[in-house]
This record gives C-alpha cells, structure tokens and sequence, in this order.
C-alpha cells in the first residue's frame, strides 16, 4: 500500500485488497478491551470498584443484580414501539447492546471507499450523534486492520463528535479514551472536539472544520423524530463542512420503515444537485443523477456473537443472539464518483426493465445487488436485483436470481453475498413467477461478484 | 485541467523547461481537444514521468509549473519539483497507456501521446491504478496473499491433510482454488537440490506431486475445455522429466512414463490453443531432447517403419518449435516482453537439435589426412541444410539474447559480467554457434572453391571459439562457472585441426582426461607428425580405453590400431583387433587398416 502524495488516500497495490479482503473471510470480532471498556464505565458510572485484573467472567457476575435488571429491563424496552426515543435512563442499556451491534456496520461504507482508494490515510472524521461513539469505535478498529497490515506506514484519525446527550459524550470520550491504548504504534487516534448540541436551524457550522468523513448512524430514524424532520436540512448544510473530496456516510437500522425514511431523504437530498451518492444504489448503466425509487434493501454484517451479547442472550434477550446484523447505508460524496463505473459493453447485458420480454429465453444480466434471502432448508439463495433501469415498488415487479450455495461454491464464492455488490450473470434463463420475474442459473451459468 | 507529460530524460529535469513540439507534440493536438484551452492558472496538477526502463522502479515528479504556452508549434512551461511521488514511473506509464488504449488516444503505431490532458477522475484513476474487486472464495483471497509471497508451504497447511480435498470438500467443485493449490503441491513436489539422495526428504516432495497431479487432474474434470489445466498436469509431467534426467538429480520415477504423460497432456493443451508459446515450446523441447533419445536407446529393430516412426516424431517436435517462435513472431512487441524466455529458448532448442543432426565425417577426414588413405568423405544436401537451419536458430537466439547483429563486437568482460540476463548462457550459445561456422567452414573448405567463404567462415568461427573458450577460462577462474567446460576446448582445438594448426589445438587439450577429448588431442599428435607422437598417443589412448565412460572408445581403438600398425606391432595389433567391434571398424577404411 503507497500513499498519493497529491490527496493523501491510501493507494492498494497488486495484493493489499487482497489482504484486507483476508480479514472478511472471517465474521466480525469484537476485540476483549472494548467489551472490558463498556464494563468498566458501568462499574464507575454505577459506584462498583473496577478491578482490572478480573477476568471477564468475574467482571460480568461483579455488576450488581440492580443494575443489570435495569439494563435487560431497558434493552427489552428502549426501542419497543415508533415511540420518540428518550435517552436519559437509558444510556447504560444503550452502552451495553446497541454499541456493539453498531461498530461494524460502518466497515461496509469504509470498504466501498478504500476498494476504490479513495481512503486517507490521515482522517478527519465528524461523527453526528455520536451516542456512545459506536462509529469512530468502528473506524480505528478498521484502521488498526490497516495498520496492522503496513507497518511502515503511519496512520491518523482526529475525531469530532456532535451530540445532544452529555452522558454519551461521558461514555464517548470513556471508550476512545479506553481503547486507544490498545491501538498499534503507527495508529495515532485523537477525539479532539465534543461538541454537545442539538443539530438544530442554530447550528453553526460555519465553527467547524472540513472533514475527510462525515458520519451518522442511527441518527434518523422513526424513533429521533426531529432529525427526520430535520434529515434533509441537515444532510443539505453537510457539503458546507466535507472536503471536496470527502464522504458521509449514513448508517440506519435494517427495518423497512427506517429503510424507506432513509431514500426519501436520499431522494430529496440528491435532486438538489450537492451531494451524490457513491454507494451503494450507483448505476448500472448510466450515472443516476436523481432518485425516484425507495426499494427495501437491507445489507448486512456477519459477526460472532460477543460475549456481553451472548451473556443477554442467556438472560432472555432474544435478539442478543443473532449471528447477523442488518442495516442500511448511504455513502454521499460531492466529487459525482460512485463505487462502480457505468457498464461500457451493454450490448452484451439485458437491461431488467426489458427482462419480462425475454420469458424462456438465455440472456446475461448486469445488477446491483439490493438484498439478499437465505432459504435455509432449501439450501438456496434469492438474490434480488437493481439495475436502476426499473423501480421495485410492488412486491410482484421483485426480480431475484435463485441459485443454490453449491453453485456459487463451485465457482469459489464461498464468503456472504450481501446488498450492495455488483453481480454479472451470464447464460441465466428469464422465468415468471407470481412475484415478478425470476432468473434460473444452470450448469451452463457462470456468475461473477464484485465486492 | 490536469497534465501527465513525459520528461523524456534527466536533463530536462536539470533545465526546469519543459519543450514539445513537431510529431512529438502532434498526438497531444490531436487526442485532446481542451489542448488550445491549456493556461497556466488553469493547470491544477501535473506529474512528470520517465519513460526509460532505468527509471522504472522511481517515482514519478509532481511539478508546479508556470509559464505555460500551448499552441500549434509547441506545448512548453518552466517547472519546479514539488514533490517525488510513491506511484513508480512504471506504474503511471503502463496506466497511461490502459486508459489511452480506451480512449482511443494511441496513434497508428500504438504509439502513446507525450502529453496528456485529463479531467480529475481519470488523473486520479491513472495515478491510482484500479485493483481487482472480483469477489472469490473464503479462501482464494489467502491464498492469493500466500502466492505473492511465494510461500507454498502456508497455502498446502491451509488444506493438510491434502487427502481430504476429495469428494465432499468445499473445494472440491472450486476449480480455481483446486489449482492454486495443486501449484502449490507442484511447488513443493520439487527435490532440493542437495537431498536429491534422501529418501524421507524424496519421499516427502512425491507425495506433493502426487497430491498436484490428482488435483490438476480435478481441474480437468470440472473444465475440460479450459487449456490452463491441461498445460498446468502437462508442465508438472514435464518437470518430472527434467528432475529424474539432471545429472545428479533424482531417480525415484520412470522418466519413459513420464515423457509419455507430459506429451499426451500438451498435445491435449495444444488442441485447444494452438498458439500457446509456452506449451509449444515444451512439447518441442521434450521430443528433441528427451523422447527422440528415448526411442533411438530404446530396444527395437532398425527397420522402415521405425524410421518412419522417428521421422513422424520428429517432425512433430519441429513443428511444435517453430510454432512456438512463430507465435512470437506474431506478437506485439510489448506482448513480445512476456514470451522472451520461451522464445530464445525455442530458437536454442531447435537450433542445438538441427547442430546435432549432420554426419560430417570430420574425424574420418582426419584420420584419412594423417594416415595417407584415399578414403573421401561425403556430404548430403540434408547435412548441409541442418547446418543451415541450426546457423538460422543460433543466431536468431544470439540476436535475442545480445540484442545485437554484430558478432565482431563480442567482449568476453561484457558478456562474463551480463551472463546472468541471459536466459542461455552466452558461453553455450556463442559455442554452439562457433560450432555451426566450424562445420560450414569444413564443408566450404572441403566441397567447394569459394576462398572468400572458407576465410570468412573460418574467421568468425575462431572468433565465437575463442570468446566462449575465454568465457569458461574466465569464469571457472573467478568461480562464476562451474562446469566442466572441456567441450568447448575439444570444439576450439579441432578448429585450430582443421585450420592445420596443431600446436594451438595441442595445446588447448595437453591437461584434458575425458576420453573423446584424447581423440582429438591424438589425431593433432599425428597430424603434426613429430618423432614421438606414436609414443605419446598411445599413452593417452591407452588411458581413454580404460575409462569406461568413454562413448568415443571406438574411435581410440581404431586410432591405436592404426598406431600399432604403423609400429609394426602385430602382437598388440591382433590382440586389441581381437576386441574391436563394428563401431571401431567404420573407421578402419580411413585409416588405411583391415
């Protein structure tokens, strides 16, 4: 890996990708000191000595019945109903779950940047409410992989994080602080600003600096009502602090009510003309100026269990146990570049628009992919597909390829396929089914994944 | 805007002024209209490259620049350094000509612009390259990070135990990790070179090329139309070959078998692509070298349809060869880069192949000349064309390897100091090709009048000679051969025979002990006709018959035969006759002996 002197990313040379790529072959792990920093704030914040030396075991059984009544209590809770979120009893529930669930998400966005070497090396990140840091946590995790992997190259990340929640600044500036001491030598980290205050018409952004990254996770959903309000005039005043050559990248749960909150701002966001969204809806054909569409497309990141989840799981929180965590994800730049350039050779593809006249027939086609289904028993995947030549509003215009995991095995695909990646099929035959259109993948097919 | 321009060499990197103009600025004019728009303040980035192969490894030079002027006549500004960059000079060169190929900017000769005008997206691309985003499988992705390593032991522990690749394993229907790691078994399937004795350690590596070929063997299964697989079981046959003939090597297989497997598996290769260089190349070298051989030791009776039999295989290997340089031939010269190796080694192969083909009679005409016989050697057009084509083969391998015409301007310290570029070494090619101008001067000398010729062919023969026989005295000197090179002394001093100068040839042999070099040094002793060259004789004869390795005993038979005669010495004359076979006996009627 070389650094471009002229703008400062990280440059992949013949086998970097394939290196950090060797990282994806396994699910996400959370590291033991961020599980023993979340630990440790809980013990301070609720007046228990923190012994250092404890093994994990022993700190877990230390947190008193009390407090972790209250945590499980409000981890069943906190996001039960559309209600508006209230933060203020539930920062320690919010630290003990949701952090962990959320660090990974953000390595998604950051991979579809660092493919196209468009990375820093020195980052300048704003993270928008922050909550307990979850995304700056998962930047320097990201980073230290890189770090690890070049030696002789020295890396940097200064943090600036915007939240309403003095308490999650607390527990913020704890876990950066925390971890940061675990950091490899050539991985300076810097949480610089802490800035508490509600992203509001008052805001001054004229006080900020400019940014490599902009992040936000979390930050619009159904249950922050006032950003939703405030989503596109927010996103709208970003472009003003990201440098020319900088991204945002928007993380929101995997449902498909926070999915569809999500494009309608993207939508909204992109006809006005400032930012343009790289990943991962970039067109197939044609670069996409503008969105019509608001499809569900979960992605997901695929992890081992951690110990404080599995240790919830034990106590009857269900989905403290799932190996998966969906999500959906914008990444917006100002540059107009987007993850994948337009196809040039469209002679050779079948646009999907034009799929249902092909019924019977062996076309090759050329998609994003926008989510995928894992039929279990039948040991087969459904794929579905976005070109962005047609919308998919209605449940029967669904057009997925199916094909079992012995197919994609034999072509060496053996890693997840997830939204979000670029799929070509060749020799697929068109058929019809009572939900849309469906592409049949035989012997004689041949199927190609971009990351 | 920004530029990439070629600096073209250091000194303008000394001036500060960059110049273009006339056919070198014209592609520039031509490809990019934005050319006429071109303004200083307008410039946002510009990097300069090298294009000579000696700034390959560099970085290329971020350049301010000021004073820029671009019209019709010239492109110019004055620049300063502002920084050297990571991205080599190679890099950003072959970038350049990927994104001009696209863009349709190169000219009618493929040529690309000195000066390129680019918007940021496509300045950045060229400067960052675009890697590979295929996804493969859980695995591919380490073994591909193991391959760039070279590190063959890592990938096989990833799947140990081997065995359990079969029927059933992820891999088994993954016919690109199949391969990845049946290379890496072939990888460690190689003997080293100082166990090639140790049976655990020949043991060890067998079961790797075991493991290589059942997996090759997969691949096969699963893409029988795909070339790759063919070439790559055909190649680990064809290395089996090369490992069990290496003198010293080893000799735990049965090499008969395998030149029949790697033969069948490039010929299959071959079916589906013809011009495979590589596997031509191969295919050519293992039937000169290896199975021709292999038929002419083997047991079998010398009848028409044997001959037939070898005519056809040979042709066969010929064609291969010649297919392997013609599909070369037909290559860009940038493609060409790739093939090197293959192709001088094909033009070797073949020309070493047709060098050994004639029958010349030259030790025969010897013995006629110091015996006073009237026997008269002849010589067939077929011996004079093989001469022919092993000159055309040798000498487009010289080319190659010299990258020059000039055979006059031979400089042994030049050529001892870049041996090592050379894919043969120059002491075999310039040999081989000494030994071509030896036969023609022979031939000249003995079958025609043309003076001119026999000079001409003479002079560049000693010339060859003498630069590889002082490559091999330098070499073994300074330890950078260490070979036996006594063939080269034997072919130099049979030179100096033929030339009538026999005190140079006696000289270069006086110290040798193999038995074919006694020969030589024996018929010098007669042709120069001292008191003592009986005596001397056949004290070096008397050592050569003895020595068992010596597949030249026939001719010291008939040599000490012919000596004992002239001596009058019939009780040692009948008693050696006595032990004389039909190989000794051709030579009889040239030595005047019965």
């Amino acid at each position: 890996m070389i650094v471009d002197k002229i703008d400062g990313c990280l440059v992949l040379q013949e086998f970097d990708l394939v290196s950090t790529l060797s990282e994806f072959k396994y699910n996400r792990t959370t590291p033991e000191y961020i599980e023993r920093s979340i630990l440790k704030y809980i013990y301070l914040k609720n007046h228990i000595t923190f012994n250092a030396e404890y093994g994990f075991e022993e700190l877990l059984f230390g947190i008193s019945d009390e407090v972790l009544s209250k945590i499980i209590s409000d981890v069943k809770t906190m996001f039960f109903s559309s209600e508006r979120i209230n933060y203020n009893s539930f920062h320690d529930a919010y630290l003990f779950y949701y952090l962990e669930a959320n660090i990974f998400k953000v390595w998604k966005p950051l991979l579809d940047l660092h493919i196209n070497n468009l990375l820093k090396k020195d980052l300048i990140i704003l993270d928008i409410g922050a909550g307990p840091g979850s995304v700056p946590l998962g930047i320097v995790e990201f980073y230290k992989l890189l770090a690890v992997k070049n030696p002789g190259l020295q890396f940097s990340i200064i943090i600036d994080i915007i939240e309403a929640e003095e308490t999650f600044i607390d527990i913020a500036n704890h876990m950066i602080s925390e971890t940061a001491r675990f950091n490899t030598s050539n991985l300076g980290v810097k949480l610089r600003n802490k800035v508490h205050q509600v992203l509001d018409e008052k805001f001054e952004y004229n006080s900020m600096d400019t940014y490599d990254l902009i992040t936000m996770s979390n930050f619009m959903t159904i249950n922050e009502r006032d950003n939703i309000k405030r989503g596109t005039a927010i996103l709208s005043q970003l472009p003003r602090i990201l440098k020319e050559d900088g991204s945002i990248i928007i993380i929101e749960p995997g449902d498909s009510v926070n999915g569809q909150l999500m494009k309608t701002i993207r939508n909204e966001i992109t006809d006005s003309g400032d930012l343009n969204v790289y990943s991962p809806c970039s067109g197939v054909w044609e670069k996409k100026e503008s969105y019509k569409c608001n499809c569900y497309s979960p992605t997901r990141t695929y992890w081992n269990v951690p110990r404080l989840h599995k240790f919830l799981f034990k106590k009857g929180i269900r989905k403290a146990g799932r190996e998966q965590l969906p999500f959906q994800y914008v990444v917006y730049r100002r540059d107009g570049l987007t993850k994948y350039n337009e196809v040039v050779n469209q002679q050779y593809y079948v646009k999907l628009k034009d799929l249902r006249q092909c019924f019977g027939k062996s076309i090759n086609v050329k998609a994003n992919v926008r989510s995928v289904i894992e039929r279990k028993n039948s040991h087969q995947l459904a794929i579905l597909l976005c070109d962005g030549s047609c919308t998919f509003d209605k449940q029967e215009s669904e057009i997925k390829a199916v094909m079992n995991k012995d197919f994609l095995t034999a072509v060496g695909i053996t890693c997840h396929v997830i939204a979000g990646e670029r799929l070509t099929l060749k020799n697929v035959i068109v058929k019809s089914t009572k939900y849309g259109v469906e592409l049949e993948v035989s012997n004689d097919s041949k199927i190609d994944i971009e990351y | 805007m920004y530029l990439y321009v070629n600096l073209f060499n250091e000194k303008v990197l000394d001036r500060k002024k960059y110049y273009l103009s006339g056919d070198l600025l014209a592609p520039t004019i031509n490809s990019f209209e934005k050319f006429k728009d071109l303004e200083t303040s307008k410039i946002k980035g510009c990097i300069g490259f090298m294009m000579a192969k000696e700034h390959s490894n560099k970085g290329v030079y971020l350049l301010e620049i000021d004073n820029l002027v671009a019209n019709e006549k010239e492109l110019s500004f004055e620049f300063s350094i502002q920084d050297i960059m990571q991205q080599t000079n190679e890099q950003i060169r072959k970038n350049l000509y990927r994104v001009a190929a696209i863009k349709d900017w190169l000219d009618d000769k493929k040529y690309s612009p000195n000066a390129y005008i680019l918007d940021k997206s496509t300045f950045d691309l060229v400067r960052k390259g675009q890697i590979n985003k295929t996804k493969q499988s859980s695995y591919t992705s380490q073994i591909q990070e193991y391959k760039s390593n070279y590190n063959w032991k890592s990938i096989v522990e990833l799947f140990e135990p081997i065995d359990s690749i079969g029927e059933g394993h992820e891999l088994w229907n993954n016919v690109n990790d199949l391969y990845e790691i049946g290379f890496a078994c072939s990888k460690l399937g190689e003997p080293k070179n100082e166990k090639a004795k140790d049976r655990t350690h020949l043991k060890e590596v067998a079961q790797y090329r075991g493991h290589s070929i059942r997996l090759y063997k997969r691949c096969i299964e699963l893409e029988p139309l795909d070339y790759r697989y063919l070439s790559a079981l055909a190649y680990r046959y064809y290395l089996n070959v090369m490992e069990l003939s290496k003198p010293k090597g080893r000799n735990d297989g049965n090499r008969d078998q395998e030149i029949e497997s790697a033969i069948m598996y490039f010929e299959k290769a071959i079916a589906l692509n013809r011009k495979s260089i590589k596997n031509n190349y191969r295919l050519g070298k293992l039937i000169l070298e290896y199975k021709i051989k292999q038929m002419k030791y083997k047991s079998h009776t010398w009848n028409p349809e044997f001959f037939h039999e070898l005519e056809q295989v040979e042709k066969c290997g010929i064609r291969s060869i010649v297919n392997a340089i013609t599909e070369f031939d037909n290559l860009h010269e940038e493609q060409q880069k790739t093939y090197k190796n293959e192709y001088i080694k094909s033009c070797y192969c073949l020309g070493s192949y047709y060098l050994q083909k004639p029958d010349l009679y030259i030790n025969e005409h010897l013995m006629a000349k110091f015996s006073g016989t009237d026997y008269k050697p002849s010589i067939t057009q077929r011996d004079i064309e093989d001469v022919s084509n092993a000159r055309k083969y040798l000498e487009l391998c010289f080319v190659a390897e010299s990258g020059n015409e000039l055979i006059e301007s031979l400089e042994v310290e030049y050529l001892l100091s870049n041996q090592n570029r050379w894919t043969i070494s120059p002491m075999d090619v310039l040999y081989k090709l000494g030994v071509v101008y030896m036969y023609m001067y022979y031939i000249k000398r003995n079958f025609s009048k043309d003076i001119e010729a026999i000079n001409q062919y003479k002079a560049i023969a000693l010339k060859l000679m003498n630069t590889s026989y002082q490559i091999a005295f330098e070499g073994s000197k300074r330890k950078t051969i260490r070979r036996n090179t006594w063939f080269i002394n034997d072919k130099y001093a049979l030179l100096h025979i033929l030339d009538d100068n026999y005190s140079e040839a006696i000289n270069l042999l006086k110290n040798a002990r193999d038995g074919y070099i006694m020969n030589t040094l024996c018929i010098a002793f007669l042709l120069e006709g001292k008191d003592n060259a009986y005596d001397k004789c056949l004290e070096k004869l008397k050592t050569a018959v003895e020595n068992k390795y010596n597949l030249a005993k026939p001719i010291s038979i008939a040599i000490m035969l012919y000596i004992y005669k002239k001596q009058g010495d019939k009780l040692n004359y009948n008693k050696l006759l006595g032990s004389a076979d039909k190989s000794s006996r051709k030579y009889f009627e040239c030595l005047g002996v019965s």
